[in-house]
């Protein structure tokens, strides 16, 4: 009896165990280190602030700077001279020429008198010019035509056209192969010679060319009155290495540019106070193009988008106009710099207004005239070679010394919920472990947005600190000097219930917003020193259930 | 019966103590206390059957299977509902002690014989074996089941402890009585190793901060093994496996008996003191590093880099690098130990009990178990016991002998999990079936079957008397 009882005790037993196995509710306790970082303020303003560059002096203090280019223009692109062509005919033989000429023997040769014509360049109105140096890829064409039913000899020389002092001088020949007319294309290569184009100092953009015609009698033809050659010469596209005389009054500008001062990229206009002591602009000349120009600023300004322009008005006599210095003839190849500075004492404070609104964009324009003063007076006179530049640039220092108060930043992260994960986490513990050594009390917000509609792509659910406070509140200053004496530490931590997770379960987009005034609620200038940082510690700690 | 009473009180007490937090792993108590069985010898060399010529049946005369788990019963996890198993991993992991140890063991007589000359008796034996023992600390499994975020600023230490050792054993055993109370034996073992793996260092720290919740790591960690990995089986043939590694090792069994009077004998022995020094494919590997992670260093995005989760994943990649060595390396037998005493009631009648232990992977398990033992005929033997096994009591053992010509046997420590495996720590069985010639049927044999203070119970007395 009792053998068989324990038997089908034990068959019992195992029966149970042939059932499925069900899913068992898992809820670890998940704590998990998201941040730990030690940001500088290198690392907090680099970020989208590639154009930016922040210069630290020998105490370590910061000055971040824009650059920007007012003015780079090179002479090649002001003065352009036009593909331009010149023709010429010789005057026919006279009766006693051909008759000369008939008279000799097969193989004799005979020289008709040299006739001259001048060019008159066409520079497009854009300089007279006295001297001309072509480079080398400039192509002087040349096609000749002959008429006479004889062999023929050219010679064509530029005599005001000279390389070591030697002119221009080269000759064709025609040989008469029983048709007319008798043609001939070819080239003249006028690289390194210097074109001299003021015939003895009397003119401009002209200079002569001689032709001389010897014929040679290789056949029985006679030659008559009417027969001549022609010339017809082309520059295609001529280009200048160098060149003298005036350049006229060409306005070199208006140019207009913009440069992003992306610090202020996130700051949010119109809702905080923002000073720098000594902010300034500096705007530094190389020119290399032997020309007076007067620059001016038409415009110089801060600009956020939607709002009127904060107008910089440029006090510096310097500057009004900017008499920009150029290299002397004796200086051909050179460059002459200069620079000029404007602050707030040169802006009457403009400058101060006008970054103390946060400008997303410094905006200018600049006038600038060659020759103000028209045509230089001999011996003066203008020069460039096709490579002079003149440049102006433009930097904006911004020293980071000075207060800010109620500076907000926002930017959009896009995020959005695992719907696993979401339903999985019960409930969210954020600690945040900060270290504060900048004298600014910051504090972040994190809203958590989802999207209702196109125009409503940012509807705000819920936020991660809530209520709000500042998290990091500034470290300690010496106000005399505006410098932190020692870091502050903060641990807080923010709690999500399952109720407030589920409202956030449909975030498309996370909204970053940070508020920041400087120690003393701003009413202290302070000091930024690259030995500052952050020192960020963020964990979660997630309370998960799931079955598995 | 005021002796029956101290060996009672005796064993309860010795109980009671092992269950504050010693478990077993590869004993075989039931078996000690059966003398009838040549195999007992097994648990103490200087046990003499009642054989004059024992000749095991090859592969047959004893199997052993061992499977242990001092931390839970699978009951304890696996609990049936109405219509499903219902995972009670709390209820489990509220089972389990600070060292738990999983073990699981398998023995075959591949040859197996003994002979009586004279006084003496000579066993040899040829038995393929294969022990497995793994340790894991109850932490481990909370801190995996409840998070780490439910252990802030402790240092979580994970011990693992992990041996596999198959290997051969060829032994010669002598059993001698020095005097009619005192009865020693001895063998002596060769062993051929075959496959290892051993944890030499198995300590991984881990350690949440309560701060920022960064984590710190460490590890020390060095696993040999030998013919396991990829190379060892590569261009292998039978016989080099079987006969031609180079793993070997020698191991001695040392055991006494001692008839304290007419009803009382004491016992002990000794296994496996010895080692196998592994030469044959060998790979050690080695982890030894500490790592420190407490988030991500965002200075590496807003600077516009994208190399922070790189480093993170070079800094872990260079913690937990582990290191590849071919060094040969020396493992310890996992050292047993029995203590027995035995009274008994009447000539067919005995008690007995016994205190187990074994030294394996640095540390101690422990079983104990009260046995009685019947000869209900010149023929059949049963045994029964109550053990304390794996830190649980709920272990009955039986075992039953037909003792003739030809011997058949089947024993375990724990019948109830041959049954209901899910509701013991121990599944534990022993059979076999062997040769026995030149048994003595006889009163005084049959006496002597169950009176281990005669441990030559066909010898005449060595006072003549």
């Amino acid at each position: 009896m009792l053998l068989p009882a324990i038997a089908f005790s034990f068959s019992a037993c195992i029966k149970q165990y042939e059932k499925p196995l069900a899913t068992t509710l898992y809820s670890p306790l998940v704590a998990v280190p998201l941040i730990n970082s030690n940001l500088t303020v290198k690392d907090l303003l680099v970020k989208d602030n590639k154009n930016g560059t922040i210069t630290v002096d020998s105490n370590n203090f910061l000055t971040l700077i824009y650059k920007g280019t007012l003015l780079s223009l090179r002479a090649d692109s002001v003065i352009k001279f036009p593909t331009q062509s010149y023709s010429y005919a010789s005057p026919s033989p006279t009766v006693a020429e051909v008759t000369a000429f008939n008279a000799l023997t097969i193989g004799s040769s005979y020289t008709l008198p040299t006739f001259s014509d001048t060019v008159l360049f066409n520079t497009n109105g854009t300089a007279d010019l006295d001297t001309v140096i072509f480079k080398t890829i400039t192509n002087l064409s040349l096609t000749i035509t002959s008429q006479f039913p004889q062999n023929a000899t050219i010679k064509v020389t530029i005599p005001s056209a000279k390389k070591n002092g030697i002119p221009l001088t080269q000759t064709f020949k025609l040989n008469y192969t029983g048709t007319l007319p008798i043609t001939l294309n070819t080239n003249i290569d006028v690289s390194g010679y210097t074109f001299n184009m003021t015939e003895g100092g009397t003119t401009h953009n002209k200079f002569n060319i001689d032709f001389s015609i010897t014929l040679t009698k290789a056949f029985i033809n006679p030659i008559s009155t009417t027969d001549n050659a022609s010339f017809t010469f082309a520059f295609t596209n001529p280009l200048f290495e160098k060149i003298f005389g005036y350049i006229q009054q060409p306005l070199l500008s208006p140019h207009f540019d913009t440069v992003p001062i992306t610090i202020f990229n996130n700051v949010v206009p119109g809702g905080g106070k923002f000073t720098i002591v000594n902010p300034s602009v500096t705007f530094k000349l190389i020119n290399s193009y032997g020309v007076p120009i007067d620059a001016q600023f038409n415009t110089l300004e801060g600009y956020n988008p939607g709002y009127p322009p904060y107008v910089i008005t440029i006090t510096d006599p310097k500057l009004n106009p900017w008499h920009l210095p150029y290299p002397t003839v004796s200086q051909v190849g050179q460059s002459v710099l200069d620079s000029a500075t404007i602050s707030n004492a040169t802006t009457a404070n403009t400058l101060g207004m006008a970054i103390n609104h946060t400008p997303k964009n410094f905006v200018y324009s600049v006038n600038a005239q060659a020759n103000p003063a028209g045509r230089p007076i001999a011996p003066a006179t203008n020069f460039a070679l096709d490579s002079s530049r003149f440049t102006v640039n433009f930097r904006l220092n911004l020293p980071f010394w000075g207060t800010a108060s109620n500076i907000m930043l926002m930017d959009t992260v896009p995020f959005s919920f695992q719907a696993n994960d979401i339903n999985a986490i019960q409930s969210l513990q954020f600690k945040i472990n900060a270290t504060n050594g900048f004298p600014i009390d910051m504090g972040f917000q994190l809203y958590f947005t989802d999207s209702i509609s196109p125009t409503q792509k940012y509807n705000i659910v819920d936020s991660l600190i809530s209520p709000y406070q500042e998290i990091l509140p500034s470290a300690m200053v010496d106000t005399t000097i505006g410098k932190v004496t020692s870091a502050v530490n903060t641990i807080s931590q923010y709690f999500l219930d399952k109720t407030r997770i589920n409202k956030i379960a449909n975030t498309k987009h996370i909204l970053l917003k940070g508020t920041f005034v400087t120690y003393n609620s701003g009413k202290t200038n302070v000091k930024i020193f690259s030995t500052y940082f952050i020192g960020l510690k963020i964990g979660v700690m997630a309370q998960l259930q799931t079955h598995i | 019966m005021p002796g029956i009473k101290n060996i009672l009180k005796t064993s309860v007490l010795a109980l009671l103590l092992f269950a504050s937090g010693i478990a077993n792993a590869q004993q075989s108590l039931t078996l000690y206390n059966m003398p009838v069985l040549a195999q007992s010898a097994y648990t103490n060399p200087a046990q003499i059957p009642q054989c004059r010529l024992y000749i095991g049946i090859p592969m047959l005369s004893s199997v052993y299977f061992n499977f242990g788990n001092s931390g839970f019963r699978p009951s304890d996890l696996l609990q049936p509902g109405t219509d499903s198993i219902n995972m009670n991993v709390n209820n489990m992991i509220g089972k389990l002690h600070k060292n738990n140890y999983l073990s699981q063991s398998l023995q075959i007589d591949i040859l197996s014989m003994g002979i009586k000359i004279a006084e003496n008796y000579f066993s040899f034996n040829i038995t393929e074996k294969e022990n497995i023992g793994f340790s894991y600390q109850k932490n481990f499994i909370t801190w995996a089941w409840q998070g780490n975020g439910a252990f802030l600023g402790q240092d979580e230490n994970f011990n693992f402890g992990l041996f596999a050792m198959h290997y051969r054993e060829y032994g010669i055993g002598w059993a001698h009585p020095l005097t009619d109370k005192l009865t020693v034996g001895a063998k002596l073992k060769y062993l051929y190793g075959m496959e290892d793996v051993w944890a030499q260092h198995g300590n991984i720290v881990f350690n949440t901060a309560t701060n920022d919740y960064g984590y710190t790591t460490s590890d020390n960690v060095r696993v040999n093994t030998s013919g396991i990995d990829s190379n060892s089986f590569n261009n292998i043939s039978v016989g080099n496996y079987l006969f031609g590694k180079h793993n070997g090792g020698m191991a001695i069994d040392l055991g006494a008996q001692y008839k304290l009077n007419d009803k009382i004998t004491l016992s002990a022995s000794v296994l496996d003191l010895g080692y196998i020094k592994w030469l044959t494919s060998i790979s050690n590997y080695t982890s030894n590093g500490q790592f420190n992670f407490d988030g991500i260093d965002i200075s590496q995005f807003v600077s516009g880099g994208d190399s922070a989760l790189t480093k993170l994943g070079d800094s872990v990649k260079n913690t937990f690098d582990i290191k590849t060595t071919h060094s040969s390396y020396t493992t310890m037998l996992p050292a047993q130990v029995y203590l027995g005493a035995n009274y008994s009631l009447s000539e067919n009648q005995s008690l007995g009990g016994v205190v187990y232990s074994q030294i394996a992977n640095r540390s101690l398990h422990m079983a104990a178990a009260l046995s009685y033992t019947r000869k209900f005929n010149n023929w059949l033997s049963v045994t029964g016991n109550y053990a304390f096994i794996n830190r649980d009591f709920l272990n009955l053992g039986l075992g039953l002998a037909v003792t003739g010509p030809v011997q058949w046997y089947i024993l375990t420590d724990n019948v109830i999990g041959l049954f209901v495996p899910q509701s013991v720590r121990t599944v534990n069985i022993r059979t076999g079936i062997s040769l026995c010639f030149g048994r003595k049927a006889d009163k005084k044999a049959t006496k002597a079957s169950f009176d281990a203070s005669d441990p030559t119970p066909s010898a005449p007395p060595k006072d003549g008397k």
